[in-house]
């Protein structure tokens, strides 16, 4: 067993948007279940910004307070991984990570097909998403797997980039319903953007789901909770918790850690999806 | 935003000043002598108190309505902290939260068990240190500790001096508190209860229990046993209770309840993987693995919830009746995982009788069920050592004082 038995996460984001993230707190349930089996804990610690994250983890090293370090959200040109590197922690990525350090993807190509065949098979055709932050690798990976597949599919598809927030996922929302042409599907890539959005669609008074379907991603109370209920794609998010602290506590132990994948998420159809409505039928050939 | 400002007995107007900035979020000087009822003159002069004690900043003006704008007020959320603790027998859960009651770290470590208390307490004050350390604030700033206590299953810490003891080991102050009271604090100052005058938070953790804050003040009762949710009775002829009563809702559908249902539904233990034998997890984790089960859609594990849902509202529309409640929010580690199972079941129990005129309750999810308790305990600190009320108004509750009109602020 190692010095602490702790293991470190840091959220960079600003502290009020935790709570309203069922999402993190289930997913450290699922690390912090796994770990206490074996006497461990995880340290969770929210900071504002980049820099305040990468000081957490020189004092972390320094202080010898954590054995390892689970880091999310990874970035395009991520230099957390070297840097933890460089400090001696050994660090397991949630989600893509460059060759060689320990990792759990998520199957974000495939889920992406998934969201969209759903939307083709309800008759959809002017699909639109509002993705996450463009840094964000999985976002990256998520839209080149859209574009790919509307292509295939000969449909259009529409993205515009929020930051997560309730209030990015009005606004993107609005100014993609304000459009000459607008979507009749939206899909989001979290819960938040996705009420929001359903609420802003609500408001300009549009009737859900007949005059626009929209699928949220991260399953979370919000989600079932809504009106109506939206569909969205869900991932076993304890159950990715704990893939990742088994693949910490390998690390931990010093053994090879591969690789792994999370199962492809699947659609969970609630009552924001159906076939879209007769004003954009006419838009069809 | 909150009329109950002007009408809490704060200790100080210093305090009343500060207590209105963090019910508003932001708010101008305007807005405080609107809310607070102070002249001009005392606003400016607290506020220039507050902002040289690095406890209140200016954040940019409001938007204009005609004539000139103002400068908005809010807390300066990094001037301080709190160290809250939610000690229970299986897990001691930690957090360090920020002025306005916001969590910036978290740790969950094994629970007190069997433990002797002086061991406890010597590993409480370890871990605490730890804490401060691993997010790197200064000592000084940290503004002292607030307990949440053991349930009644924990004999050894009876007539053990537990706040003084961990007083002299963390050298910080302490504040001790039950789950539902604590849970329901940390509610109102994260501003969850919005503009309501009564309130509650319904806890599920492995019991229930209801905290109530009246007129922006926790009400205990003269012993301390005001909103014991649990014990409502839900049918007279039911199971005996550990509290020696019959059919209290937390014996016929309280967690520990819905989980000895699970387990003895051998089919249902398979679908959802509970451990049968001595590999059989906590109530807790099985409550959660259970609920998992039912958000998936699993059909027994869900009607095993919604059965104890309406149990829990019928207790609930109890309370809510009683107490003339505005505004109710569902908190606890139970809740965070089955919160949108229950949620619903509750508001049709609350609101299902259209006969009848009584006013809509609004029911919410706290947006920090996991971490409530040990959020609300360092939120007592926060109260205790910012915002205090009068000498003699914390118990028994200002219920027997006239409510003052309430006086709503521009801000
Ligand atoms: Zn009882």
């Amino acid at each position: 067993m190692g010095a602490t038995s702790a293991v470190g996460l840091v959220l960079a984001r600003p502290p009020r948007l935790l709570g309203a993230e069922p999402f993190f707190m289930e997913f450290i349930a699922g690390i912090e279940e796994r770990l206490a089996e074996h006497g461990r804990s995880v340290l969770l610690h929210i900071v504002a910004n980049h820099s305040a994250e990468i000081a957490a983890y020189r004092r972390w090293a320094q202080q010898q307070l954590v054995d390892a370090v689970v880091l999310v959200n990874p970035t395009v040109d991520d230099t957390r991984p070297a840097i933890l590197g460089e400090l001696g922690l050994p660090v397991v990525v949630a989600g893509e990570a460059a060759a060689g350090t320990p990792a759990v993807r998520r199957d974000d190509v495939g889920s992406v097909r998934a969201a969209l065949a759903h939307l083709l098979d309800l008759g959809h055709r002017r699909i639109a998403r509002v993705s996450g932050p463009e840094t964000l690798r999985h976002t990256r990976t998520r839209t080149a797997a859209l574009l790919k597949a509307v292509r295939s599919a000969g449909v259009t598809a529409e993205l515009v980039a929020g930051d997560y927030s309730e209030e990015s996922g009005a606004k993107l929302t609005t100014v993609l319903l304000g459009r000459p042409e607008p979507p009749s599907a939206i899909i989001y890539d979290n819960d938040l953007m996705a009420l929001a959005g359903l609420n802003a669609a609500k408001e300009l008074g549009l009737e859900i789901p007949r005059d626009l379907s929209l699928i949220a991603w991260d399953d979370s109370s919000l989600c079932r909770l809504a009106s109506p209920p939206l569909t969205t794609m869900s991932l076993d998010v304890h159950l990715f918790g704990d893939l990742v602290a088994e693949s910490v506590l390998r690390l931990i132990e010093g053994q090879p850690v591969a690789q792994r994948w999370c199962a492809t998420e699947s659609v969970v159809a609630r009552g924001t999806t159906a076939a879209p409505g007769p004003q954009h039928r006419t838009h069809l050939t | 935003m909150s009329g109950q400002v002007a009408s809490k007995p704060h200790a100080s107007s210093k305090a009343a000043v500060l207590d209105a900035i963090r019910a508003a979020g932001t708010i101008s000087r305007v807005g405080l002598i609107n809310a607070t009822g102070f002249t001009a003159p005392t606003i400016s002069n607290l506020v220039r108190k507050l902002i040289n004690e690095g406890l209140v900043v200016e954040t940019g003006r409001a938007e204009s309505t005609g004539g000139k704008r103002r400068i908005l007020l809010q807390l300066n959320h990094a001037a301080r902290y709190a160290v809250g603790v939610h000690l229970d027998d299986g897990v001691l859960t930690y957090v360090l939260t920020n002025l306005a009651g916001v969590a910036v770290a978290r740790i969950a470590r094994p629970g007190a068990g069997a433990e002797e208390p002086p061991g406890v307490v010597a590993r409480i004050a370890a871990e605490i240190a730890t804490l401060i350390e691993s997010v790197g604030v200064e000592r000084a700033r940290v503004l002292g500790l607030g307990l949440v206590l053991p349930g009644p299953s924990m004999r050894q810490w009876e007539g053990f001096p537990l706040g003084p003891e961990l007083e002299r080991a963390t050298t910080l102050p302490v504040v001790l508190d039950n789950d539902a009271t604590a849970a329901a604090l940390g509610e109102h100052w994260a501003g969850g209860f919005g503009a309501a005058s009564a309130a509650a938070a319904l806890y599920m953790g492995s019991g229930i229990g209801a905290g109530l804050v009246l007129n922006g003040i926790t009400y205990r009762g003269p012993r301390g046993n005001a909103g014991e949710l649990g014990h409502i009775c839900v049918h007279a002829d039911g199971p005996r209770c550990w509290c020696g009563a019959r059919g209290c809702v937390e014996a016929v559908a309280g967690p520990a309840a819905v989980v000895t249902a699970g387990r003895a539904d051998a089919s249902l233990a398979r679908a959802v993987g509970l451990r049968g034998g001595a590999e059989q997890s906590s109530v807790a984790t099985d409550f959660a693995t259970i609920s998992r089960a039912a958000r998936r859609g699993e059909p027994r594990a869900l009607a095993l919830l919604e059965s104890s849902a309406r149990y829990v509202g019928t207790a609930t529309r109890t309370l809510v009746n009683i107490m003339d409640l505005e505004v109710v929010v569902l908190t606890g580690p139970s809740f965070a995982v089955a919160g949108s199972v229950y949620l619903p079941v509750v508001r049709q129990e609350l609101h299902g009788f259209p006969a009848r005129s009584a006013p809509t309750v609004d029911v919410r999810l706290s947006r920090s069920a996991a971490t409530a308790c040990a959020i609300g305990a360092a939120t007592l600190v926060l109260e205790s050592e910012l915002v205090p009320l009068r000498q003699g108004l914390r118990l028994p509750g200002p219920l027997d004082s006239e409510p003052v009109p309430v006086t709503e602020p521009a801000g």
